[in-house]
């Protein structure tokens, strides 16, 4: 079975466009607009191998949704990829803060919207071995 | 790109430039609202990005215009005035009419480059005769002003909080019960209730974080009291 996949974001397009990506990739993809709403699938049974998250949506903004996350035990496992048009240089500074895995900027293409996915999932499969051993 | 992703783009811009539309109207009344003001940016940015991703770069261009603006006015590096909120107006109207030939399949009647460059020869006069905002923080305050969504997310977590506890303590009691009844081959029915009821407990864990981190970012430093009375009247409320 595929790994899955939680994608918030407030843009009906850009969740449209990353789940197809993401599905013909292999993956089981579930979106969500906001932050409240994807805690039904981040604190469930069946929680996400990754999430990617917006920065700006409403309720809570991406990065502080992550970084929430990132301190609560129950999630801080999950590996967070911030999604954002915003700068290079903005983005790094942000992910740094809020304990984010990586990001992927926008507009991305499905090469490298699935790459980064992959490369994540890797790192995130290394250092879970390293840790079981 | 595929039409579908035309057609919800399109959908999803109407959406965003009604919010922008109605929104500048109420800042326009309520030049302190900076948290709709931060809602405005919110909306600009994601149809910036939204256009990005379906490569129209006319609207990407000149919602990043307005996105700039109104970060300088949410910065207080440009004041909020009739002026301001007019130039806002003259980029929501041009995007909204590539937006509206997109969505029909026609070609925009807009010279973009040539908007884009009386937008900033706009921009620049109004710059030269930049004023600055006086800032009202720094001493204690009678009042607290916070998004009224702020603390409606905050009052929606609480109840769905007591719904959780109390359904918890119903179980509780239901499986003390089941305890004493229970055949020793049944074991499987309290194994289930003893998995729902690990999922409450996950996810109650989960409605304590947020609130605790909700309620850390509520700027209650300089307020001597609270009183949640009176009903909002606008995006932004809550007088103490």
């Amino acid at each position: 079975m595929g790994k899955n996949i939680l994608i918030i974001d407030d843009s009906e397009v850009v969740l449209a466009m990353a789940k197809d990506v993401l599905e013909e990739a292999g993956y089981q993809v579930d979106t969500a607009t906001n932050g409240i709403e994807a805690n039904r699938y981040i604190f469930s049974r069946n929680k996400p191998n990754l999430i990617i998250m917006d920065i700006m949506m409403p309720m809570l903004d991406g990065n502080k949704k992550a970084k929430i996350l990132k301190e609560n035990e129950l999630s801080r496992d999950i590996p967070i990829l911030l999604l954002s048009s915003k700068s290079d240089l903005e983005m790094r500074s942000l992910a740094r803060e809020s304990g984010a895995d990586g990001y992927i900027l926008k507009p991305f293409s499905p090469v490298q919207m699935t790459s980064m996915v992959r490369k994540c999932l890797q790192a995130t499969g290394s250092m879970a071995a390293l840790s079981a051993q | 790109m595929p039409q579908r992703y035309l057609r919800i783009f399109c959908a999803e811009a109407e959406a965003h430039l009604t919010s922008l539309r109605s929104g500048l109207l109420v800042l326009e009344k309520n030049p302190a609202s900076t948290n709709l003001l931060h809602e405005l940016l919110r909306n600009a940015h994601t149809l910036k990005g939204a256009a990005l991703m379906v490569g129209v770069s006319d609207i990407a261009t000149i919602t990043d215009k307005v996105e700039e603006q109104l970060k300088r006015m949410a910065s207080g590096a440009e004041p909020i005035d009739d002026a301001a909120i007019d130039l806002l107006f003259k980029g929501i109207d041009a995007i909204t009419l590539i937006s509206t030939a997109l969505s029909r399949g026609a070609e925009p009647q807009l010279d973009v480059k040539r908007f884009l460059a009386e937008y900033r020869v706009n921009r620049s006069g109004r710059a030269s005769r930049r004023e600055t905002r006086e800032g009202s923080c720094g001493q204690l305050s009678e009042t607290a002003r916070a998004a009224f969504r702020t603390f409606e997310s905050l009052q929606q977590l609480i109840a769905e909080m007591g719904v959780k506890k109390q359904r918890l303590e119903g179980r509780l009691s239901r499986i003390k019960e089941l305890a004493r009844w229970v055949a020793p081959n049944s074991e499987a029915v309290l194994g289930r209730f003893r998995l729902e009821l690990e999922d409450d407990l996950l996810y109650l864990d989960y409605l304590i974080q947020e609130l605790h981190d909700k309620a850390c970012v509520c700027p209650l430093d300089n307020v001597r009291d609270f009183d949640f009375a009176g009903a909002p009247t606008g995006r932004d409320t809550c007088h103490a």
